[in-house]
Order: C-alpha cells, then structure tokens, then sequence
C-alpha cells in the first residue's frame, strides 16, 4: 500500500472514529433521557392511576371510571414497551457504535513511542509515600468498621423487643396513671370509709388541671404556667416536695386553651423507673426518680378547640400519646408511641378521627393488650406494641371528653350530649345504648355489675352494666369535672367547688358522707390503701379515712 | 439497555374473562453447553499462554481478548465467569448442602492451575472484564506509585468480604456488583449499568482499573503467579537495559532495574523494618478486632437477619409500611423468635466471620508495608510476577524483540539503542 494511500485510509478512519464517537455520545444520551422518563411515569406509579382507583373505590360500580382506567392502563403498558424497545436498540447500536469507535481509534492512533529525550529520572522505588497510601487504606477500612460497629443490627429476642418495666405486678399495684394502671378509675382494694382526716396539706408550686399519680411513697404532679412547665414528686408519706423540675429550654408558645382546661391537663405517668409528662405546648420529657432529666422531646403544639387534656398511657416501654385535632377528613389526628428509654419514635398511626379530650386506656382483652381510645366518631382499639388497629366501632358524636372503660366484656363509650354506649370489644355490636345521664367531661366507673356516670351539673346515673338500663340517678346541687373514683364498695365524688362525697354503690342511692375541702377541686382523686390525694387548686391534700 | 427496571403489574382482565399465562421457569442449560462453556476456557487459557508466551503476540492476545467478550461477555452473559466462581466455591466451603457445579469448580481453579505455570495469561485475553476495559484504553496515565499501591489493597477486602458474604450464605456480591455484567447482558439496575459506564470511560485513561484496584479474582491469580514456572519477560533476549520498555506498561507492572549502590540511609531502613515488623501482629490484631465488632453489622445482608431486622423495626413502628419479604413472613404465621433466634445464630456466624477477614486486612496490608520496605536488588527490567497481565504490550518496546521479528527500530528506538556499556545500570541517575 501506498503511504498515501495508507494516509487516505488513516483520515477515513479517523473520520468513522469521530462520527461513531458522536453516535456513541447521543445515544448515551438518548438512553439516560429514555431511563429518566420510564422512572418518572410508569404504571406503578402513575399518581393519576392512583387517583382513578382511589375513585374507583368510592364509585366501584362507575363504568365510565372503569374504561378510562382501562384506556389508562393501556396507553402507559404501550408507552413502557415502546420505550424498552427504544432502549433495546439503543444499547445495541451503542455497541455496535463503540465497537467501530474502538477499531478506528485504535488502527488511527499513534503507538506510544519511547521518547528518550525526556527520560527523567528513573522511577524510584516504592517510597515511603507508598507506604502512607496502603496504611491510608488500612485506616479508612477500620473507619467502616468502626462506622458499621456503631449501626449494629436491630432486632433481639421475642422477650427483649418490648423491656419490661421495673415490676409488671407492682405497676398494676400502685396508681401509676390517669384513673389507675387501667384507666378504669376503680380501687376495689383500698378504703377510705368517713370520718376523713388530714394527714398532711402541700402547696403545689404550679396550677394544673392533672391529678396525682403515686408509685410507692412518691407523688408525681404537673403544673404550667405560660412560662414554664414542670413535674414535681411528693413524699407520699409526709407532702414534702423532693424535687421540682421544670422542662429544659423556652417553653414553646402557650397553646390556645380554655380556663377549664388550663395548659397542664394531662396526668404524668410513670412505671416506677422515670416519670414521663406530656403538657399542652407539646413538650414532653422524662425524669429519673431523682428528678434528672432523661430526655425531652418538642412534639409541636398540640392544637385543639378547648385545650390538650389527654393523658399519656404506657404500655411497658411505650409512651402511648394520643393526639387528636380537628376534623376526620383534614388527617390531624394521630397515636404516636415514643420510646419510653430515649424519646424518639417508635410509631405513630393517622387517626380518621376528629380532636378529642379523651385520654387513651390501656386494657387486656382475650389475654391482649389493647390501648382502648374514643374520638368521633370511633372507637379504636390499638395493639400497644405495634400500633396495629384491632378493631374499630362507629357511634360517637360530638365533643368526646370522657375516657372510656373496659366494663367486664363491656366498653363504656360516651359520646356528650347525645348517648352512652356499651360495646362488645373486638366488634361493632353495640350491646346497648341509651340517652340517660351522659356526661361531658367525666369518665364512668364500674362496680362489676354497674356503671356509674356523673354529669357536670351534678346528675349521678347508675346502669345496670349489661343492659344500660337506668338502676337509679341523683342530684346533687354541685358541679363536676373529676370523674368518679371507686375505692372499695363506694364511690367518691368530687366537685368542683371542693365538697367530696362518698356514696355507696349498690342499687339504690346511699350517701356515706361528705368532706369539705376548701379549695376548688377538678382532679379526680387517687385512693392509695386508706388514704386519698386530691389535687385543689393550690394544694396537694393526703386523707387518711377510717376503715369500714 | 435498562430493559429490567419496570416491573408493573398483569392488567386487571377479571372482567373480560381473559386467563393470564402462568409464570414459566427457564429450562435448565443444557449439561452439553456448559460443558463446552468448559472446553472454550481450557483452549483459550492454552491460546493464551501460547500467544504470549510463544508467540509474543499483543495482535494475538487482542483478537483471542476480542473472542472471549464476545463469547464469555456478551454470548454468555458474563455467567459463568471464574472472579464470580469464587463465591461458589466459598459457599460450598461454608454450606455442604450447596451442590457446586462443576462448571463453578472448573472456572475457579483452572486459571489458577495455569497462573502456577504462565502467570495472569486469563487476565490477559481470557477473562471479558479484563479484555473490555483492556480495548478501551487509549490514553494512558500512569497513576502515581502510592496511590497504585493503596488502590490494589482494596481487592485484598474486596475479596475477604465476598468470602464471606458467600460462605455465609449472604449473596454473591461480585456479581450483584459487577459492573460489566449489566454491559453484557444489556440489563440490570441502573445503579451498576452507570457503574458499568463509569468503569468503561476510566478505562480510557486508567489501564484497567477493575482488574488493578478492585478485582478478587487478580489477587488470588497475584498470588498463584508469584510461584509461576514461566513469567514474561520483556525482552526475548538479554535485556540490555535500554529503558525502552520503561513507558510501555500502563498497568505500572513493570519494574525498573534498581541501583546497586542505593543512596538510602541503611540505618533508617533497619529502623523502619524493624518497625514494621513490630507494627504486622499489631494490625493482624486490630484487624481482628474491628472485623469482630463489625462483623454482625455485615449479617444486614443475610436475608435472615435483614427479616428480622425488618419484622423488629416494623413493630417498633421505626419504619412505617412493609416488604414483601415481611408481608410474605407474617403470612407463615412462624413466630418473630424463631426467625430472630435463627437471626443470632447467623450474626454469631458473621462475628466469627469478620475477626477472619479483619485479620486477613490487618496480615495482607501488614505484609505489604513490609515488602514495600525492603528493597531487593534487580539487575534488570522485570514484568511483576504478581501484577502483569501478560498483555504482550512491552514485548515491542523492546529492541531486542524488534530485532527478532525483524522489525524496523522507530525513531525512538534508534535514538535509544543501542546504549554503550557505560549508559547502563551504573550510568543512570541516582535516585534512591
């Protein structure tokens, strides 16, 4: 061949070279656009597919919304196989275009000639500079290691997944949280028969509307201020405060609430280990039982129309908060369960409710935990552990303030102003209904065989728990907020003017007597053996009762 | 390409009546085929060895490179290759109720035979990773020394995790995160197919930087060449130690004569080994303890553990929805405890596991900070047994073999060559 003819086809190749490079370039191109636009729009993923079959749900017999979903369908199936047959041969005449590239680039290209003019100095040995780079390697692999050390895998043993709180038996022993480790507002065990006593009378630093928790012979309490918000434990055997503390940090703005709420309505709870607050502003925070902080979260203003009032409940190491705003459909309301060790978030499930005042009651039903809530206009029973719905029963209207009990195989349900309701768990069989004595803001209790409902303008209703049939009622000419509190055979009542009352259950009205504490009450009270804590206004008071 | 991303559901037909067609496995390969899968590679390993040792032919080794993409590439789709049979053999090392294939066992261990005998001759033109990354460079660029020698460490962990993660029973992550595979196969997600592009385009500047600093399979070929009958050798003859040859390797495995009076500080070279070799069982030893520490972090892939980890978080509500894997679990009805007891004893296993590979690290980078140091005389221009891929490119930059082939010298040649006696060894720069 000769040179010139050699050269001819030397600038034709490298003519093919460049054109097949170009080609090799676009395509590329072509493939990242046509990859970018198949993970954009696709049948999986189609927001108006989603849309038309949410439709579809509400509509199912809708043709029109069928054919249209179908011509939907279709048209994306069409689009995605058009577009894998756009890329099938893409790639291949992007092969086939590098492929030619290569060839002509590799005939055309001028070999490396060695160049003895610029011969430096010959390359040294591996230096010490070598030996800097493989070390270098060796520490950033044991920087992964430590790095993955520290994200260990997370899962334990079935009995580790949930830790058990200091004593299971003695939590259901003591008065842990809101109406006891139950909720259900009942002491069978304790007595505090009249006459009553003093034993002793604190001043509580801050006001609230929560009541007393105890564990062993530690009182917890909270009150609020639009300045600060703090936890304060009691020497359940003298009124000594030990130890006052408020939650770190400026308080976030004060919600807003009504006077009859005030900004720290919910009842601390504890499990004998650390005492966890929740407050209106939507701190919550966890002390030792020294009164040391162990952790403090900010879970954004807990809006609603009268002021936050739920109490926390706790299932062994879950906080369970039930935070409930709004209306059903605008998506407000919402269980969030934190980690009662850290404070983060375990879980946290959307309720289609709308805002409540009730607090969330832990009970067992068929041998399982169920965090029991009510919110219009449902009741929702929740697996503690995970979060999981169990089952739901419609029915509730209006404002629910009332939190409600797990009545022997009925929960009492109470939906103010219009109705009370006696569900069968674990279905939406309402047992029984009635209008009789609803109240707005206290909670039923229960002797075993009937129901006991107080009305805030002083009407006691008696039910006969299986039927909901009215077994008696009464008035008194006081007022109420604090829900009823069973201590042995009788009920304790107290208004908000301050007066207790003791009445008997049984079925026919009997008062045992009466006790004048002089401030005005809205806490319901805590029976702890033969003694009562009541929260006044600006007192802890301790009464030591006479055994019956 | 990308033609396995969208995954979508069957159209819903229950209306119309239409019966979708049920799943259909692929039939088994043929016992046939996979043994010719094996015959291919014995004759190409013999071609290869034959080409560059015998014939000293890069255009040979280029065409045979050429075929083993086509053929190991594309037509087979990178399945099965000898740096994804490690896995197999590991796994079945680790679990005897895994029935290895024979096609596994013949592609692990014959490049490994012949490497005893004729060095890296699969890395040459037998293996398509290395053939198409070997195609593509055009413009070489010599990496620096010590970053090459830090680089090649991270196929030493490279290989230790795949061990591990195979013979746990974890995956094969050679092949989940191979880059060419996907190239082969016009297929895979897209994470590995940029991946893949990623590797091709440095192949450009870089010699073959998959094989060099990340290849697992390179480092067990390293260490069966170190002890091959046959090496290459640059020159055919006797090398006159022209420095020709010097820029011809762009894969930096080719090692210069050295000085025979060195200028280094003998003292402080004592020192320094003595350090070392102080400093081998320090980082065997922390090596082995981060590996232990680590190790169960490692048993995230194991799909156990993975499910537990799963199935726990999701009833901590940590994360929100589900898996498949979880939905499908739950459905067995199995309680949570036995998969997280089957879960320990997989993280115990991978505890176990990691001291190995950590000591492994600590021993292979502990080794290789010794032999940097030591400085071993070479009167000549030497083809590193451990690194040449016995690509046949030095063989023309050698007079010698210009001379052999009859060749004409170019100008750099004739400019070089030949050097009076006083231009060897002894009249170069110092520089060490």
């Amino acid at each position: 061949m000769t040179p010139h003819r050699q050269t001819q086809l030397h600038q034709f190749a490298f003519t093919v070279a460049m054109a097949a490079g170009l080609l090799v370039v676009l395509l590329t191109g072509l493939l990242v656009v046509t990859t970018v636009r198949g993970k954009v729009a696709t049948l999986v993923n189609s927001k108006q597919v989603v849309r038309l079959h949410d439709e579809l749900r509400t509509r199912p017999k809708d043709e029109t919304l069928k054919q249209r979903i179908r011509q939907l369908d279709l048209q994306l199936r069409q689009e995605t196989f058009n577009r894998l047959n756009l890329s099938h041969q893409a790639a291949r005449a992007l092969i086939g275009g590098l492929a030619i590239f290569l060839l002509c680039t590799h005939w055309t290209r001028q070999p490396i000639l060695p160049n003895p003019l610029a011969w430096g100095a010959l390359r040294p040995e591996p230096s010490q500079l070598a030996l800097y780079g493989v070390a270098g390697v060796f520490g950033l692999a044991a920087f992964a290691a430590v790095l993955a050390a520290r994200v260990p895998v997370q899962f334990s043993g079935g009995e580790q997944v949930v830790e058990a709180p200091a004593d299971d038996a003695e939590f259901r022993r003591q008065w842990p949280a809101f109406r006891g480790p139950t909720g259900s507002g009942a002491a069978p065990d304790a007595n505090v028969a009249m006459p009553w006593r003093i034993l002793w009378k604190t001043p509580i630093p801050l006001p609230g509307m929560s009541s007393p928790i105890v564990w062993s012979n530690s009182v917890f309490l909270t009150g609020a201020t639009d300045k600060e918000d703090r936890v304060f434990r009691f020497d359940a055997e003298t009124g000594a405060l030990l130890w006052s503390q408020a939650l770190a940090g400026p308080k976030p703005p004060a919600p807003k609430t009504t006077e009859d709420t005030g900004l720290s309505a919910p009842t601390p709870v504890t499990d004998g280990r650390r005492v966890y607050a929740v407050f209106p502003d939507g701190l919550a925070a966890a002390f030792d039982w020294t009164g040391k902080p162990v952790w403090q979260r900010n879970l954004g203003p807990l809006e609603n129309a009268y002021g936050y009032a739920a109490s926390p409940a706790l299932y062994r190491d879950r906080l369970l908060i039930q935070m409930d705003s709004g209306e059903p459909a605008d998506g407000q309301s919402r269980l969030l369960a934190l980690d009662s060790r850290t404070g983060r978030n375990l879980w946290q499930v959307n309720r289609p409710v709308a805002g409540s005042w009730t607090s969330p009651v832990l009970v067992e039903w068929n041998g399982q935990p169920q965090l029991l809530t009510c919110a219009t206009p449902l009741i929702i029973a929740y697996n503690p552990v995970d979060g999981t719905e169990l089952w739901r029963a419609p029915g509730l209207e209006s404002d629910c303030a009332p939190s409600p009990i797990l009545a022997g195989n009925v929960v009492v349900a109470i939906a103010p102003n219009n109705a009370i309701l006696g569900v069968q768990p674990g279905t939406t069989n309402v047992l029984w209904r009635t209008t009789d004595g609803v109240p707005d803001a206290s909670s039923p209790v229960s002797d075993g065989q009937r129901i006991y409902l107080l009305d805030p303008n002083g009407t006691l209703t008696c039910l006969r728990q299986t039927t909901g049939q009215v077994v008696w009622t009464h008035d008194f000419d006081d007022h109420f907020y604090a829900s009823p509190t069973l201590v042995g055979g009788s009920l304790i009542l107290l208004s908000r003017k301050g007066v207790a009352y003791l009445v008997a259950t049984g079925d026919s009205y009997r008062e045992l007597g009466k006790y004048e504490f002089g401030e005005k009450c809205n806490a319901s009270p805590v029976p702890r053996g033969h003694r009562l804590l009541v929260r006044g206004q600006h007192s802890l008071f301790c009464i030591e009762g006479g055994a019956k | 390409m990308f033609l396995a991303a969208s995954r979508f559901p069957p159209p819903e037909f229950s209306e119309t009546g239409h019966q979708l067609p049920g799943f259909q496995a692929p039939v088994a390969r043929a016992l046939i085929f996979e043994r010719l899968d094996i015959a291919v590679l014995v004759l190409a390993l013999a071609l290869a060895a034959w080409l560059a040792f015998r014939q000293r032919s890069r255009r040979g080794l280029v065409w045979l490179g050429i075929f083993s993409v086509l053929y190991f590439g594309f037509w087979r789709k990178g399945c099965i290759c000898s740096i994804g049979s490690i896995q197999n053999i590991a796994l079945a090392l680790g679990d005897s109720s895994y029935a290895i294939p024979v096609t596994a066992i013949a592609f692990g261990l014959l490049p490994l035979v012949v490497a005893l005998f004729f060095g890296r001759v699969f890395c040459a033109a037998v293996c398509p990773h290395g053939a198409i990354q070997d195609v593509m460079l055009l413009k070489p660029v010599t990496v620096p020394t010590w970053l090459e020698h830090g680089l090649r460490m991270l196929a030493y962990i490279y290989l230790g995790l795949a061990v591990v993660f195979a013979a746990t029973g974890s995956g094969f992550i050679i092949c989940e995160y191979d880059p060419f595979v996907p190239i082969f196969r016009l297929s895979g997600s897209t994470t590995m197919l940029v991946a893949g592009g990623v590797f091709l385009v440095a192949s450009i500047f870089i010699g073959r930087p998959y094989c060099r600093f990340l290849c697992p399979y390179g480092v067990l070929l390293g260490l069966a060449s170190r002890v091959s009958k046959w090496r290459i050798k640059v020159t055919p003859t006797t090398c006159t130690q022209c420095r020709l040859c010097e820029q011809a390797c762009p894969f930096n495995a080719l090692n210069p004569a050295t000085n025979p009076t060195p200028t280094r500080n003998i003292a402080t070279a004592k020192r320094r080994l003595v350090g070392l070799l102080v400093l081998l069982p320090i980082l065997a030893a922390t090596g082995f303890w981060l590996g232990g520490i680590s190790g169960t972090a490692l048993a995230r892939k194991h799909r156990t553990v993975s499910l537990a980890e799963r199935i726990q978080l999701e009833a901590t509500g940590a994360v929100t929805g589900t898996t498949d894997a979880a939905t499908v679990f739950r459905s067995t009805g199995t309680p949570p405890e036995e998969l997280f007891a089957a879960a320990q004893k997989v993280e115990y296993r991978f505890g176990q596991a990691g001291r190995l590979v950590g000591l492994w690290i600590g021993l292979v980078i502990g080794l290789k900070l010794l032999a940097l140091a030591l400085q071993r005389p070479r009167p000549d221009y030497e083809a590193d047994t451990t690194r040449c891929v016995a690509c046949a490119r030095c063989y023309r930059s050698c007079p010698e073999e210009l001379k052999r082939l009859g060749l004409p010298f170019s100008e750099g040649h004739a400019s070089a060559w030949p050097l009076p006696a006083v231009g060897r060894a002894e009249a170069r720069p110092s520089v060490l």
